[in-house]
């Protein structure tokens, strides 16, 4: 079997297995913290949650090392359709997968006098396979003792990404070109009324090899720093569960890349990111969650890209 | 002297100890509640003439704080049923303990499953032999 053969076959099992290994509930508190990194949470007596959202990402900047604003190829605008499956596979740890369809649009050159067009194109992104598991569960008999979770996460690099694309306007760049492993954990006070989060992880690169040239970026650092508190719906005339408001901070550095093992003057990146999200109930198993997101906020961006970013999620629990 | 002192303060404070032997009257108490399942839950609330409240708990939720808090120090409320679900036993107990709360049941997982019980804390109120989501007035 080739690799990407291999990496099918492993997608498509972790995919499969969220539906046939026997469930059962979930008592870590997956919505709780700062599980920003998450596109689907599972909260506790959910044994199998889908999720599905929309993302629009209206202006994409790139900037250099210098954290100068680039003229460079590259997607004006991006709309990012994800799908995710949560199950729950013992009291303490859940495992979830997903899968995203990315629509990258570049305003084309025009003529003076004509009217302007847009090009685009679309395609499925690399899929992704986490799990977390608590270490220490949230008690009420111990409002001060935080919920720590471990996560770790994998992100094949199977589809086209920047080093083997065909589209001068790199809008055939669907994914990131490098089989990627995350480990992190995930620390929350969720007894008292403002609600603390704390998430750091750690994300790295397999080497690979693109046009000839063995290539590594550097290992990805991410932070997130987050409040929630709750208010009641029932005001609002739907379940009476509260509405979650949540808002906070990311910061993202990574060191530098190699070539040929030879390290790439200027290659680290950094950009601090700000959020807020609006999560509340819709039906007794449903629930949608607004997300506003900055990446590019409070300081410097350097070799990255700073966006706004909208985005509206749906959840509905199966069992 | 006055470190140790303050660092038994803190601990007590985040791992809230209590004295084992009012552990130990707290868990007796809690025992003596009737096995509920699911087979008898429906023969149980036909059998009690007024509206019966079944309240579904657990030690991690947060948002069940009110609840428990109503139910601390008063004596065993023969309309309410409390059941802990989706939640280590142990855990349960000491989060019982923690309210004073002397009356509750456990293992209530299934019940709260046929119920499509998906957040909690939720109650159910008994109406006409029939459970449905609500509270006693």
């Amino acid at each position: 079997m080739t690799l990407f053969q291999i990496k099918c076959a492993a997608a498509l099992i972790s995919m499969s297995a969220i539906f046939f290994i026997s469930d059962g509930n979930s008592y870590a508190c997956a919505s709780c913290g700062s599980g920003g990194d998450e596109p689907l949470v599972l909260f506790p007596a959910e044994a199998l949650k889908i999720h599905g959202s929309i993302s629009l990402t209206p202006q994409l900047e790139s900037t250099g090392p210098d954290g100068s604003a680039l003229q460079s190829a590259g997607p004006d605008r991006r709309i990012t359709s994800t799908f995710a499956a949560g199950l729950a596979i013992s009291p303490r740890s859940f495992l979830t997968v997903s899968e995203s369809l990315v629509t990258n649009s570049r305003i084309a050159s025009s003529e003076p006098g004509t009217r302007q067009s847009t090009v685009s194109q679309s395609g499925i992104g690399d899929p992704s396979v986490s799990g977390r598991y608590t270490l220490v569960m949230l008690q009420l008999s111990r409002p001060l003792m935080p919920q720590v979770q471990i996560l770790a996460g994998y992100r094949p690099a199977m589809v086209r990404s920047i080093h083997d694309t065909s589209d001068a306007n790199l809008l055939d760049v669907f994914g990131g070109g490098f089989d990627e492993i995350r480990i992190g954990t995930d620390l929350w006070l969720g007894m008292l009324a403002v609600k603390p989060g704390l998430a750091a992880s750690v994300t790295e690169s397999v080497a690979t090899r693109h046009n000839g040239t063995l290539l590594k970026p550097g290992t990805l650092i991410r932070a997130t720093f987050s409040l929630s508190g709750s208010v009641s719906a029932g005001d609002f005339g739907i379940v009476a569960q509260p509405v979650k408001l949540s808002a906070g901070v990311t910061a993202d550095r990574r060191g530098q890349a190699a070539a040929d093992h030879e390290t790439v003057q200027d290659s680290e990146q950094s950009v601090n990111g700000a959020f807020v999200s609006v999560d509340f109930p819709a039906f007794e198993s449903d629930s949608i969650k607004l997300t506003v997101a900055r990446q590019g906020a409070f300081g410097m961006v350097k070799n990255a890209v700073a966006s706004t970013n909208w985005t509206m999620a749906w959840a509905r629990v199966l069992r | 002297m006055k470190i140790f002192v303050m660092c038994q303060t803190i601990r007590r404070m985040v791992f809230n100890l209590r004295p084992s032997g009012l552990s130990m009257s707290l868990t007796m108490a809690v025992l003596a509640c009737p096995e509920i399942t699911l087979q008898n839950l429906d023969a149980l609330l036909a059998a009690k003439k007024d509206p019966v409240a079944v309240k579904f708990f657990a030690s991690w939720c947060g948002s069940c704080k009110d609840d428990l808090e109503s139910m601390r120090g008063k004596s065993s409320d023969p309309h309410v049923i409390l059941l802990s679900a989706f939640d280590d036993e142990s855990a349960a107990v000491a989060t019982l303990n923690h309210f004073g709360v002397d009356q509750a049941c456990f293992n209530g997982d299934a019940i709260a499953r046929k119920l499509g019980v998906r957040h909690l804390p939720r109650s159910f109120v008994s109406k006409d032999g029939h459970l449905v989501s609500g509270d006693l007035k």
